[in-house]
């Protein structure tokens, strides 16, 4: 049984604890319905993993219900709109910033400023192009995944 | 917050800016420098001292089905675990205990701003300018270390005609220092944000007395909820943008 509880932990890498906690309880029972089985029947142990393997996934989807996920992308994007505005301002202010230093450094006021703020524009307009890139690419690929399970579990 | 700390500025309202002041707790000076023991200190060791005690008194039992506190502790663990793996790949285990440290810490510096009469360290930017400075330079370090010299082309796009070159070096240069800037003042810009309008909105609850204060009071119970949603999301926001700068120095794909 407790080789059971540490393969399940090993094989599946981070298992919530929620799906642990209940996976414990049952690999306990079934633990010991298997031992049963095995000795009557002699069941290999590869069949007895597959099984459990099998029965671990049906218990996990039960203990991962849709909603979590909702809530957490609706609380990313929320997140990643901050992000993009935070990266805008953030550009003008490093490009303003460096165009003043340089200029006071240089006494050339204002031409570095001038060039650097624009600089900074680009930088941040640039940088909020990369940002929504990257969440599209993500979005995506959360779709993509998303597909197959949902078609799983209907089918 | 500290709503309701009940110190008046000038015309009767409350001074919703009053709740930022640093106080001295107890008078230092180490070579001339002024290095106070001020409440924001006071509050960042609480803050330490709460993680602290959430994840070593918390799971001390180590138990195979954990009591609360253990879940809380765990629960912390495999979220920032599973952040740091989706977002840095291969070798980010290595950057983790960081990571840990850095999402705990601001995650209860904002949770205990929350709390009545308490003082919110992240409201301050010197104090996220610091975190932030100190994870670009580290993130920088580790990219030059990694890839050597080789970690300048990092600023160079691929794929771009030589003239174009001269404008787009610089903007990609910019746009690198803009990092710290923006982790920093993102932070620090929604909880000052977010409690000064709290605070602002507590006056009106005064204000407005018995009959007119409901509905202003109804506001700031919702935007109560809000303030611990963007508590929670800043820290979070923080975490995940030090795992993708993270990523970006060790394995610089761009």
């Amino acid at each position: 049984m407790v080789r059971a509880v540490s393969d399940l932990r090993r094989g599946s890498g981070m298992l919530s604890y929620w799906a642990c906690a209940p996976m414990a309880k049952s690999a306990k029972d079934g633990g010991e319905d298997r031992k049963h089985d095995r000795t009557g029947k002699g069941r290999s142990r590869e069949s007895w993993q597959d099984d459990f393997d099998t029965r671990l996934d049906r218990a996990r989807s039960r203990w991962s219900p849709e909603t979590p996920q909702d809530g957490k992308a609706r609380g990313t994007a929320m997140g990643t709109a901050f992000r993009i505005a935070s990266e805008l301002i953030a550009g003008l202010l490093v490009g303003g910033f460096i165009g003043w230093q340089l200029d006071k450094w240089l006494e050339t006021s204002p031409v570095f400023l001038l060039i650097f703020f624009m600089l900074g524009a680009a930088a941040g307009i640039w940088n909020v192009i990369r940002t929504a890139l990257q969440m599209q690419a993500e979005a995506q690929k959360s779709a993509a995944k998303k597909e197959p399970g949902s078609k799983g579990e209907n089918g | 917050m500290a709503e309701g700390t009940g110190e008046h500025g000038g015309g009767g309202m409350p001074d919703p800016m009053h709740q930022f002041e640093i106080k001295r707790l107890i008078e230092l000076e180490v070579f001339g420098l002024d290095a106070s023991f001020t409440n924001s200190s006071m509050f960042m060791i609480i803050a330490a001292a709460c993680v602290m005690f959430l994840t070593i008194f918390g799971m001390r039992g180590r138990a195979l089905v954990p009591t609360r506190m253990q879940s809380v502790a765990e629960i912390s663990y495999e979220f920032v675990a599973n952040m740091v793996r989706d977002n840095v790949g291969s070798g980010g285990q290595r950057y983790f205990p960081f990571i840990f440290s850095l999402f705990m810490f601001i995650l209860f510096c904002n949770m205990l701003g929350m709390l009545p009469y308490s003082f919110t360290v992240t409201s301050h930017i010197i104090i996220t300018f610091a975190m932030a400075a100190v994870v670009f330079i580290g993130v920088t370090v580790i990219g030059f270390i990694k890839h050597g010299i080789g970690f300048l082309k990092f600023f160079v796009p691929s794929g771009v005609p030589a003239p174009l070159l001269v404008i787009l070096v610089p903007i990609e240069v910019i746009s690198y220092f803009t990092r710290p800037v923006s982790l920093s003042v993102r932070l620090f810009a929604n909880m000052m944000a977010g409690h000064t309008m709290l605070k602002v909105f507590a006056a009106f609850v005064v204000g407005m007395g018995v009959i007119g204060g409901w509905a202003p009071l109804i506001f700031m119970v919702a935007f109560t909820g809000l303030e611990i949603l963007i508590a929670f999301l800043q820290a979070y926001v923080f975490a995940i943008l030090t795992c993708i700068y993270l990523n970006d120095a060790l394995h610089m794909h761009h």
